[in-house]
């Protein structure tokens, strides 16, 4: 069963005509029914779930369109349960087993979680090491392809050779990444001679490390028009490339390859340098993605300098599990002096702060938020479940349009002290609907047209707000890093295993409550060979 | 309050009423899921109110400690403060200061706490208890009881019986002269353990304060225990109040109290079970961490009305998630109130058409069916004319019966 195409549209703008293949672009990408614009995003999932969110609350985040899921959890059994979904009419086995419509929903799936930084064991060339709850499991092309044949997500990413062993990595060692990559593209476009098997969306994650001519070999080797039997292999494709549906671009080990070589080499390589170096002879017509992207100035840059489209809303997430609530908009608000990017809704400051997440916005100003923590709807009374027949959840009930009063700073600031897991579902929706306006916001200037308007505002966001970076020069640390402490606090105070830590307190207060006793009453009684208790 | 038996059972002593309360009306009996910390854990208040749940508990103890009296004031109360648009119910908090903490002694003021590490002591009064249920603002307010574990004996169970009335008069009078007779509802608590004829004494006591309360709770006892007090309280409580079994949550329980004239409950059991991984259904309940669920595809109960059912997540997908994403304690603490509700309002239908034997009935055959009734439901279900072994085949065994799901290696 092959995925439809996808249709990737870019609204042609005139302005951007120099260096075009790296400028910025609005574009839709259109897979079955679902529309994406582009600069959009994709959320990250966690064993198959958008974190934090059920399905009805995934519902209430109009932003979420593309999902994204690292099919490595599901490697704890073999077959992997997602592969025994019995089918449901049409719909990808995948989709159905995580409840995602296919009409609804764009859908992707790489092996591997492109956060986790974690060192693994070396690939080989048979085999790519993936993690699972039950350790490292080794996975060849051919089980990739059939998991994903198997599964039929929108978009599949071919298997990459990207190293997480300690860099810098060796010429041979980008030499054997790129083949690796380029093999395993190939094995994935592979045409059986069932043709209904051929996976027709594959994105591929450029590899290279830190090395642009490496990058740009790789490139090179997508383009080169194949011979032979390599060529009657992904026939009718004449190169990779042709396959290719759209481009990659990791920002963890990215980030980790360039440590490896910071001061090794002359000219120290950027992550925008290197992103050009594989882009530079590639069609600049398809679809590109970068996961892991470290907050709205980072997309800002890589917008700007290389042309990107899509991004995962892993920092907004992130965010939202420590405590931080995003407060931003693009274009940014006319305001005096630098602000953070976000709320530590830890702070005691927020005890009594009984505004909602998105700053003090007023009801006629623009950029109201309109997450389901910001601007909650109740359910229309049609849709309420009734129990019995005496049931009547609109009697006694306003029956308004309006959304309900925001969930308040102030409340937001109580569930995260105490441990309530709802902080983290509105601070989740919460935060991937200012992501969404954040690229509608970029998309409606991008789309006037004119460059120099587009890039002021982009130099005015970078003036309005400070980004959340480790950042040696500043006095404070940032909103993310005292979040992060306080979470640390409240998890080891009312988190798993805070009973048996506040045990051992107790027992160890009594000990030494003990020890004075013994220790005085001794002394009194000038006991014999009284030894000093410490 | 307006409460209003609609009808009435003709077999059993069960009733469907409705109680109109400040924040709306909730039908009766039902089951209240309990937002101990001014949040059903994990899920947000529009979420709740969809499932068709129009009542809830909060916690006193808890919202006192955090976020405190003063916030709350400021918020306006926790309505405002927590998003919950519809009724509530907070306890007097005299509970939790004693099963939540080793250093609380309950003298005639009041519990008194006393801090370990610096001496200082709090106590909490019958009228600082109602000072503090007045700042939260509860449609339904309870009185601060001298509570004693169900299975103690001897003196000092007369002794917590006597101080419940005593208390229950300075609450009133501080509710009443506090102004907030006509916005919340104090509910009076019987008390006086496992001996009738100390409940007896306490209802003697309690019922003369009849127009100073709109309702009664029964205290004291929870779950699985004969249900003979339940009986006896409930025979005696006046027909035109409410009454309310406190920690009541397990269905068999909840049915049987129904039966015998109970209209609210409340139990942390099927929130807390289902972040465990339990799913409740009418057949028993299901543990989702077990590896048997790891390739079922279907739903928890594809009869189920709620959004997880309904939606068609999987077993199998409950498996890979729960325990290690909050994602799935929020999927099945959602199925597991509308489990609740669903048993509550299949009860009403069945009062309402007049056929509520026969829903106790094909409830406890499907629920018990495969392993026996316990005997204290058919006890305490015979006591008001319903014999679940007539005409069947399951047999009656002893003990307390409550239904677990075994790993099938064990």
């Amino acid at each position: 069963m092959s995925s439809p195409s996808l249709l990737f549209e870019i609204s042609s703008s005139e302005a951007y005509t120099n260096d075009s293949r790296f400028a910025p672009r609005v574009a839709k990408l259109l897979i079955r029914k679902v529309t994406i614009d582009t600069p959009g995003l994709l959320a990250c999932t966690s064993r198959g779930v958008v974190p934090h969110l059920s399905r009805d609350n995934v519902i209430r985040t109009k932003g979420i369109r593309w999902i994204h899921v690292p099919f490595e959890t599901f490697l704890e059994h073999k077959p992997p349960v997602p592969t025994l979904q019995p089918q449901h009419g049409q719909s990808p086995k995948i989709n159905s087993f995580l409840r995602f419509p296919a009409d609804e929903y764009v859908l992707s799936m790489s092996l591997r979680d492109h956060a986790d930084r974690r060192e693994m064991p070396a690939n080989t060339n048979v085999y790519v090491t993936a993690n699972c709850i039950r350790g490292v499991k080794k996975v060849t092309p051919s089980d990739w392809r059939s998991y994903m044949i198997s599964c039929n997500p929108d978009i599949i990413f071919s298997l990459s050779d990207i190293p997480f062993t300690t860099p810098p990595y060796s010429q041979k060692r980008l030499t054997k990444s790129i083949e690796r990559s380029a093999l395993w593209l190939a094995h994935m476009l592979h045409s059986e001679p069932d043709s209904t098997s051929i996976p027709s969306n594959v994105f591929v994650q450029m590899v290279g490390g830190a090395s642009a001519p490496a990058r740009s070999t790789f490139a090179e080797s997508l383009l080169e028009v194949l011979h032979g039997k390599e060529a009657d292999a992904i026939q009718p494709r004449k190169c990779l490339d042709e396959g290719v549906a759209g481009y990659v671009f990791d920002m963890v080990p990215l980030r980790l390859a360039i440590e490896g070589v910071q001061g090794l080499s002359p000219n120290n390589p950027t992550i925008v340098s290197l992103i050009q170096a594989s882009l530079l002879i590639l069609p600049p017509n398809k679809p590109r993605l970068v996961t892991s992207a470290r907050g709205p100035h980072e997309m800002l840059l890589l917008i700007r300098e290389v042309g990107i489209d899509l991004f995962d809303t892993y920092w907004a997430q992130r965010a939202a599990n420590i405590g931080v609530a995003l407060d931003f908009s693009f274009p940014a608000p006319i305001v005096t002096g630098k602000r953070d990017l976000g709320h530590n809704l830890y702070d005691t400051k927020y005890t009594r702060d009984f505004t909602s997440m998105m700053g003090n916005h007023d009801k006629d100003s623009p950029g109201i938020c309109l997450c389901a923590a910001c601007s909650p709807y109740s359910t229309p009374s049609p849709e309420i479940i009734r129990h019995s027949s005496m049931d009547e959840p609109d009697k006694h009930r306003d029956s308004s349009d309006s959304p309900n009063p925001p969930y308040t700073k102030a409340f937001l600031h109580h569930l995260l002290h105490t441990h309530e897991m709802s902080a983290h579902s509105l601070l989740a929706m919460h935060n991937i609907t200012v992501m969404d306006a954040f690229f509608a916001g970029i998309r409606g200037l991008i789309s006037h047209n004119n460059v120099s308007i587009f890039e002021a505002e982009i130099l005015r966001f970078f003036d309005t707000y400070m980004e959340d970076i480790n950042d040696m020069s500043r006095m404070e640390p940032s909103v993310f890093e005292r979040a992060e402490k306080a979470w640390g606090e409240v998890e080891l105070l009312r988190g798993k295993g805070r009973i048996a830590r506040e045990t051992e307190r107790v027992k160890a207060e009594s000990a030494a409550a003990a020890n004075e006793v013994l220790k005085k009453e001794m002394e009194e009684k000038g006991a014999e060979g009284a030894v000093n208790v410490p | 309050m307006e409460f209003q038996v609609i009808h009435k059972c003709s077999t059993t002593r069960a009733r469907v009423s409705r109680m109109v309360l400040a924040h709306g009306e909730t039908v009766l009996p039902t089951f209240m899921p309990v937002a101990t910390q001014a949040a059903i854990k994990g899920l947000t208040p529009e979420q709740v109110e969809s499932l068709g749940i129009s009542l809830i508990l909060n916690n006193t103890y808890h919202l006192n400690l955090r976020p405190g009296v003063d916030v709350l004031k400021v918020a306006g109360g926790a309505h405002l403060f927590e998003g919950w648009r519809h009724n509530m119910l907070t306890d007097s908090g005299g509970f939790q200061l004693v099963s939540l903490s080793k250093f609380t002694t309950i003298t005639e003021e009041g519990a008194v706490f006393s801090s370990p590490f610096n001496g200082d002591t709090t106590i909490l009064t019958p009228e600082e208890s109602i000072s503090i249920q007045h700042a939260i603002g509860a449609d339904i307010i309870m009185q601060l009881d001298d509570v004693v574990p169900s299975l103690l004996q001897g003196p000092r169970v007369e002794e917590a019986m006597k101080r419940s009335i005593r208390w229950l008069d300075r609450c009133i009078q501080q509710h009443e002269s506090a102004g907030r007779k006509d916005a919340q509802n104090l509910f009076a608590i019987v008390q006086g353990g496992l001996d009738p004829n100390l409940r007896d004494k306490c209802l003697d006591g309690m019922l003369e304060r009849k127009d100073r309360v709109s309702g009664y709770a029964i205290g004291g006892l929870s779950g699985g225990e004969e249900k003979g007090r339940i009986k006896q309280c409930a025979d005696r409580l006046p027909e035109d109040r409410p009454r309310y079994a406190m920690g009541i949550g397990f269905a068999e329980d909840l049915l049987v109290c129904v039966a015998l004239g109970i209209d609210m409950a409340d139990c942390v059991f099927p929130t807390r079970t289902a972040r465990f991984g339990v799913a409740l259904t009418h057949t028993g309940p299901i543990n989702l961490k077990l590896g048997k669920h790891a390739k079922d595809f279907d739903p928890i109960d594809s009869t189920c009305p709620c959004p997880t059912c309904k939606d068609g997540t999987s077993r199998a997908l409950l498996h890979h998630t729960v325990t290690h994403e909050t994602t799935a304690a929020h999927a099945l603490t959602i199925h597991n109130i509308v489990f609740q509700a669903q048993v509550m309002g299949r009860a009403r239908e069945a009062i309402i058409a007049g056929t509520f034997p026969d829903y106790l009935r094909s409830f406890f055959a499907g629920y018990f069916g495969d392993r026996g009734y316990p005997e204290w439901c058919v006890a305490a279900l015979r006591s008001v004319n319903v014999d679940l072994l007539e005409n069947s085949k399951t047999p009656m065994v002893p003990g307390g019966g409550a239904k677990w799901e075994y790993s099938d290696a064990a």
